[in-house]
C-alpha cells in the first residue's frame, strides 16, 4: 500500500525543528562548542556507520534488548497464566511481585554487577526484568478478559487443560499480550542503553559515556540520532507484525490498549 | 428409553449477603432418546441454569442429572451445548473450517479434523465458506457454523441454549428448518430452550414450562403436531394456534397453574 507522499503538519514542523537545529549551531546562538550544528551531526553518524563502528555497537546493543525481551516477555505470560490459572499461586506470589515491580531497574544495575559481572548476563536479566512486569499485567488482564462462553465452548467438546490454556486462553489474550509487550519494547531500549552507560564497556551505552569524556559533542549527537532512528524502527516494526498476528482484533474493530 | 434425565434438580447461588439464592426447585424431567424437547420460561426463570446442569458445565447444588443412565459431573462426550451467544463462542482467529474442526482436532487431529469440518459446512449449507472468519458472516450464517462445530462431534444429544434469539426473524425461520432437518436426519435427541412459544411449539415434541424464578415444572405439554413439520406451514394449524394460546395465557399469568 503505498501513499502519496502528503507533508502533513507534523513533517513539516519536525522539518522546521532540524533546521532550526543547523541555523541555532550555525550561527552559535547557544555560544558553546556543545551544540554542534546537524550536519556536522549527521556527518559524524556517516563517518560511524559507514566504519562499522556503530553498526556493531548498535547490533550488541539490540541482542543483549531483544535477548531480554524474550527472556522477560516470555516469563510474563507464562507467570501471568499460572497465576490466572491457579490462584493460589497469584495469592502466594503477588505480593513479592508489587514488591519488586516498582524497584526503578537502574537502581538494580549496581547489585546484579556484584553476581553477574559487568556484560551481556547482566545486561540481559536487566532487560528481562524490565519487560516482565508489562507483559505480566497484561497478560493476567486479558486471559481475565476471555468470555465464560468461550471456556465453555471448550468444555462441552471434551478440550483438556492444556489445550484450553494454549488454543483458547492465550490466542485470546493475545492482543493484550501484544500490547504489554509494546510497552516492554520501549522500555528494554532504554534499560539496555542506561545499563551500558552505567557499567561495562558495551554497546551504544558505553560508546555516548566515551564521547562525553572526550568532548565530542558530534559523535554524541550521532548517537543519539542513531538511538532515536532504532526506538522508531523497532516500534515500526512491532506494530506491522501486530497487525499480522492479531488481525483478526484489528478486524472486530478493537484497539489494544496500553 | 429416557436419555437424559434430571431428577429433583435444585440450584442455588452463593448470595454474598443473607442467604444462597436459590433459583431452581427440585425439578425433574426426563427426555427420551429422539425426542425433541422445548423448555420455555419466562427470562430469568432459570432456563440456561437448567440446560447448563444438565450439558454437565454447571454443578447441581441438590439432585441428580444422568445421561444414557450415567450420573454427569463434567461435560459428557454424548452430549454438546449450543451457546446462545455465537459471537463469544466462535473464535475469532480461526477461520471457519478450523473453527468447526476444533470439536474435534483433539482427537482426531487437524488435518482430519478439516475434512470433517467441510463435510459439516455442507451440511448446514455453507460450502465454500471454510476461509472465510467468523466476523465476516452474518449472524445466521455464524450460528450455523456454531451448529456445524457441534454436529462435527457426532454427538447424541444437542442442548441448545436460545440458539436463534440473536438473528432476525427471517433468518430464524432459516434456522429452525434446518434444525428440524437436522433432527430428522440424524435421529438426534434435543432439549432447546426458549423464550418464544411459536418456536417451542413448531420444534418439539414437548413442552417443559418453568415457572418464575424460583424455577419449578409449572407443565409438561404433549404438542401432537403431525411430522414431518414446517417452519412457516404448522404455525396455521388451528391445533398449534390453540396450544399457542395456552401456553401464551400460561406465561402472562392469565390463569392459575
Ligand atoms: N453466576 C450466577 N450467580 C448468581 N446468580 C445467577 C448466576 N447466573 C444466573 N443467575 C441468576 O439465576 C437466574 C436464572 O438465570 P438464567 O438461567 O440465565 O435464566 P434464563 O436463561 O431463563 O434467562 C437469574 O435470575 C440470574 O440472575
Ligand atoms: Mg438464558
Amino acid at each position: 500500500m503505498r501513499r502519496p507522499v502528503r507533508f502533513s503538519s507534523g513533517v513539516v514542523l519536525v522539518a522546521g525543528l532540524l533546521a532550526l537545529w543547523e541555523v541555532s549551531a550555525r550561527l552559535d546562538w547557544m555560544q558553546t562548542p556543545n551544540w554542534p550544528p546537524l550536519s556536522q551531526v549527521l556527518a559524524a553518524l556517516a563517518r560511524d556507520i559507514l566504519s562499522g563502528e556503530l553498526p556493531e555497537l548498535a547490533g550488541g546493543t539490540l541482542l543483549r534488548m531483544a535477548a531480554g525481551l524474550a527472556a522477560g516477555g516470555t516469563a510474563g505470560v507464562m507467570v501471568g497464566l499460572l497465576f490466572a490459572t491457579l490462584p493460589l499461586t497469584a495469592r502466594l506470589f503477588g505480593p513479592t511481585v508489587e514488591l519488586i515491580r516498582p524497584i526503578p531497574i537502574p537502581a538494580v544495575v549496581p547489585p546484579l554487577v556484584l553476581f553477574l559481572g559487568l556484560d551481556d548476563a547482566m545486561k540481559v536479566t536487566v532487560v528481562a526484568l524490565t519487560a516482565f512486569f508489562p507483559v505480566l499485567t497484561n497478560t493476567m488482564q486479558g486471559i481475565a478478559a476471555v468470555e465464560a462462553e468461550t471456556l465453555a465452548m471448550g468444555r462441552t467438546f471434551g478440550i483438556g487443560p492444556l489445550r484450553r490454556a494454549l488454543r483458547i486462553t492465550l490466542p485470546a489474550a493475545l492482543p493484550y499480550i501484544l500490547a504489554g509487550l509494546r510497552v516492554s519494547l520501549a522500555l528494554a531500549l532504554v534499560v539496555a542503553v542506561v545499563a551500558e552507560m552505567i557499567a561495562g564497556e558495551q554497546g551504544l551505552g558505553h560508546y555516548l559515556v566515551m564521547m562525553q569524556f572526550a568532548g565530542r559533542a558530534p559523535e554524541i549527537y550521532a548517537a543519539v540520532v542513531a538511538l532515536a532512528l532504532l526506538g522508531y524502527a523497532l516500534n515500526r516494526g512491532f506494530l506491522a507484525l501486530e497487525r499480522r498476528a492479531i488481525h483478526w482484533w484489528f478486524a472486530l474493530g478493537r484497539q489494544a490498549e496500553g | 428409553m429416557d436419555f437424559l434425565e434430571l431428577d429433583a434438580v435444585t440450584k442455588e447461588y452463593p448470595n454474598r449477603s443473607g442467604p444462597p439464592a436459590r433459583v431452581m426447585d427440585q425439578v425433574s424431567l426426563s427426555v427420551r432418546q429422539g425426542e425433541f424437547m422445548a423448555v420455555l420460561g419466562p427470562s430469568g426463570c432459570g432456563k440456561s441454569t437448567l440446560l447448563q446442569m444438565a450439558a454437565g458445565l454447571l454443578p447441581v447444588s441438590d439432585g441428580t442429572v444422568r445421561i444414557a443412565g450415567r450420573r454427569i459431573i463434567a461435560p459428557p462426550p454424548e452430549a454438546v451445548y449450543v451457546f446462545q451467544q455465537y459471537t463469544r463462542s466462535l473464535l475469532p482467529w480461526r477461520n471457519v473450517r478450523d473453527n468447526v474442526g476444533f470439536a474435534i482436532e483433539h482427537r482426531l487431529g487437524r488435518r482430519r479434523a478439516r475434512e470433517v469440518a467441510e463435510a459439516q459446512l455442507d451440511q448446514v449449507g455453507l460450502e465454500g465458506f471454510g476461509d472465510h472468519f467468523p466476523w465476516q458472516l452474518s449472524g445466521g450464517m455464524q450460528q450455523r457454523v456454531a451448529i456445524a462445530r457441534a454436529l462435527a462431534a457426532e454427538p447424541a444429544m444437542l442442548l441448545m441454549d436460545e440458539p436463534f434469539s440473536a438473528v432476525d426473524a427471517l433468518t430464524r425461520l432459516d434456522l429452525q428448518a434446518l434444525i428440524l432437518e437436522i433432527w430428522a436426519r440424524r435421529r438426534l435427541t434435543v432439549l432447546l430452550v426458549t423464550h418464544d412459544v411459536d418456536e417451542a411449539i413448531t420444534l418439539a415434541d414437548r413442552i417443559a414450562v418453568l415457572t418464575r424464578r424460583p424455577a419449578r415444572m409449572a407443565e409438561m405439554v404433549e404438542v401432537g403436531l403431525p411430522r414431518p413439520r414446517d417452519a412457516v406451514a404448522t404455525r396455521e394449524a388451528p391445533q398449534f394456534l390453540a396450544l399457542r394460546r395456552r401456553l401464551l395465557d400460561r406465561l402472562l399469568l392469565r390463569h392459575d397453574g
